[in-house]
């Protein structure tokens, strides 16, 4: 069972446009999806895809003009108190806090709206500045506005898992982070996958979500236009691997043999005096590939000094699809 | 639930007013000093460039009571109490509001984890009541000081009228701020709010006696509890007059009915309008 359903999700904002012109802005068209439990989803699109209106209506933060989502089996309308029980959400890290609050008393206080007990909260608040790794930051006593923008992010990560929630909701949570602390984050949100939470993520990071996400989902004006594994999107549109081999001694003629043996979308060749670079797009499983090339350069006992095969990235399905058509080089 | 939701908003409330109440402190310090510098100055200078029963004379036809020395002290120190509860039961509990859901982005924490409606009600009743409790401390050692045993008396009189006084500010000025942030789009919201204080405490009778006020100023005030209050006040300081503070009390709860209905209301609305 899921424990994020999204159904046919709509959302429209009205906008004013001079002084009494409206303008009804689609934020959201229609966009389906579902996240199991334990699962890493994350969801991408580029700036006004609607991907922050996803993770707010999910939070309860905004209602929906159209569709269903279901988190944790309840209704995000019907049953806004259940959902927000079971929802830990981090929106936008550089702010959401009281500035002249330290970390530890914007938790505390966050603690006690939610319905916990002060001593729990404190408890609690402690713990989480402690797993953040803001502790040793003078977390508790310095108000919030002095806090850098790695240590709001941190806190916001703390807010949402302040109650320990089924599912977590973060947009953007390593967004303007030092390398060591988005590792850290990336590192807090796998192991927190592994012990059964459902993390659903935003972000422009392709190499970030790539290395934690199981799933993805692509939105681009307010509508899916790709989901899946990452290795299944980069299959579904076909994309092609980029070999690049520097060859000693060989004609451009040599060419041809490749032509011969690989499914080539493109290639090109750059003398480099005394060695070529022939740079290649293949479209074909890595394992064949890798095959058909040391089959051929065995054969023609030819002296490599240079070999290298690129993957197709997440990137590369993203720049495709959202840019406009399936990437393809040529 | 609607009960245990309420006491969870209310406890949350209490302790951030209490953090910000020890960060703060210089703050308050700087009010108490400035409230009981204006109640004295407002005796003594005059005193000090004139003759001493001219001036009681003078107060006491502001009053409308006849006053000797140590009475017009003793009114001018209560009456005074009321122009720093009125400016921070507006301007505080608005700049929450406004601050909140404009400008430092709170309103996803506050969404995220209670219903706006009952965070709405419970910080028009928390805030306003414990900055009236903390802006208004140092009438307990000064009443004391005046008055012995029976200070203390007035001093818890004077505060609760204050403090219900200040609870209606805070649902009125709620009311207020919330159509501003939510339903204009002012970029600088606090011009409005810092317009309510003078305009309410210029109709209430502290100091000018609301006949020579404007009447359109006297309908700013006389929607709020100030001018009763303002009343009991004075009173209070002469003799204990039952009267008056049955019709202040009168008053208070038609008022304090009124806005807590209006105020449920419309934040429900307010609500769903958010967020959607």
């Amino acid at each position: 069972m899921s424990t994020v359903l999204v159904r046919d999700l709509k959302k429209f904002y009205e906008v004013r446009e001079g002084f009494r012109g409206r303008k009804v802005v689609e934020a959201l068209r229609g966009i389906s999806f579902s996240v199991s439990r334990g699962e890493i989803h994350a969801m991408l699109g580029p700036n006004g895809a609607g991907k922050t209106t996803t993770i707010k209506i999910l939070a309860t933060l905004l209602l929906p003009d159209g569709g269903e989502a279901y988190v944790a089996g309840f209704d995000v309308v019907k049953q806004a108190d259940e959902v927000r029980r079971r929802v830990g959400i981090s929106l936008d890290v550089s702010k959401g806090f009281y500035p002249s609050l330290s970390g530890y008393e914007n938790l505390v206080f966050y603690g006690l709206l939610k319905g916990f007990s002060i001593s729990y909260s404190r408890r609690r608040a402690k713990e989480l500045l402690e797993l953040v790794g803001l502790e040793g930051m003078k977390a508790s006593h310095n108000p919030y506005f002095t806090y850098s923008l790695g240590m709001r992010a941190k806190l916001s990560i703390a807010k949402a898992l302040f109650s320990d929630p089924e599912v977590l909701l973060l947009d953007e949570p390593t967004l303007g982070l030092d390398v060591e602390s988005a590792r850290m984050i990336r590192r807090l949100i796998t192991e927190l996958a592994r012990d059964g939470k459902t993390v659903l993520i935003t972000g422009h990071n392709m190499y970030e979500v790539e290395e934690v996400a199981q799933s993805v989902t692509i939105i681009n004006n307010g509508v899916v236009v790709a989901s899946g594994t990452p290795e299944q999107l980069k299959l579904k549109f076909g994309l092609l691997y980029k070999v690049s081999l520097v060859l000693k001694d060989v004609g451009r003629d040599f060419i041809e043999v490749f032509k011969g043996s690989l499914p080539l979308e493109g290639i090109s060749v750059e003398d480099l005096g005394g060695s070529l670079r022939i740079t290649m797009y293949v479209r074909s499983r890595r394992e064949e590939l890798v095959q058909t090339l040391l089959n051929i350069l065995e054969k023609s006992n030819t002296k490599v000094l240079d070999i290298s095969i690129r993957e197709p990235t997440l990137e590369d399905v993203y720049v495709g699809l959202v840019g406009g058509g399936v990437y393809r080089v040529t | 639930m609607v009960f245990i939701g309420l006491l969870n908003i209310v406890l949350a409330l209490i302790y951030r007013e209490l953090v910000w109440f020890r960060r703060f402190l210089a703050d308050y310090v700087v009010s108490w000093v400035f409230a009981s510098f204006i109640s004295l100055s407002i005796i003594l200078i005059p005193m000090s460039i004139s003759d001493v029963n001219i001036v009681v004379l003078r107060f006491s036809s502001v009053v409308g009571m006849e006053l000797d020395l140590s009475t017009a002290l003793l009114v001018s120190i209560l009456l005074s109490s009321i122009v720093p509860v009125v400016a921070v039961c507006v301007n505080d509990v608005a700049h929450v509001i406004f601050a909140e859901f404009k400008f430092i982005d709170v309103g996803p924490l506050i969404l995220g984890s209670t219903t706006l409606k009952y965070y709405l009600l419970a910080n028009a009743f928390v805030r306003s009541s414990l900055m009236t409790l903390g802006i208004t401390i140092y009438l307990l050692p000064v009443l004391i000081y005046a008055l012995s045993f029976y200070g203390l008396l007035v001093f818890l009189i004077v505060e609760l009228s204050l403090q219900i006084s200040a609870i209606i500010l805070g649902l009125y000025i709620t009311l207020v701020a919330s159509l501003i942030t939510f339903y204009t789009n002012v970029s600088r919201p606090w011009v409005v709010a810092n317009l309510l204080p003078p305009l309410i405490l210029s109709g209430s009778g502290i100091y000018i006696p609301t006949y020579v006020v404007p009447l359109i100023l006297r309908v700013f005030a006389y929607i709020t509890p100030i001018p009763y209050v303002s009343r009991v006040l004075q009173t209070v300081a002469i003799c204990l007059s039952l009267p008056e503070i049955l019709t202040f009390l009168t008053v208070a709860v038609i008022l304090l009915t009124s806005y807590l209905v209006v105020t449920t209301v419309f934040s429900s609305k307010l609500e769903f309008r958010v967020r959607r």
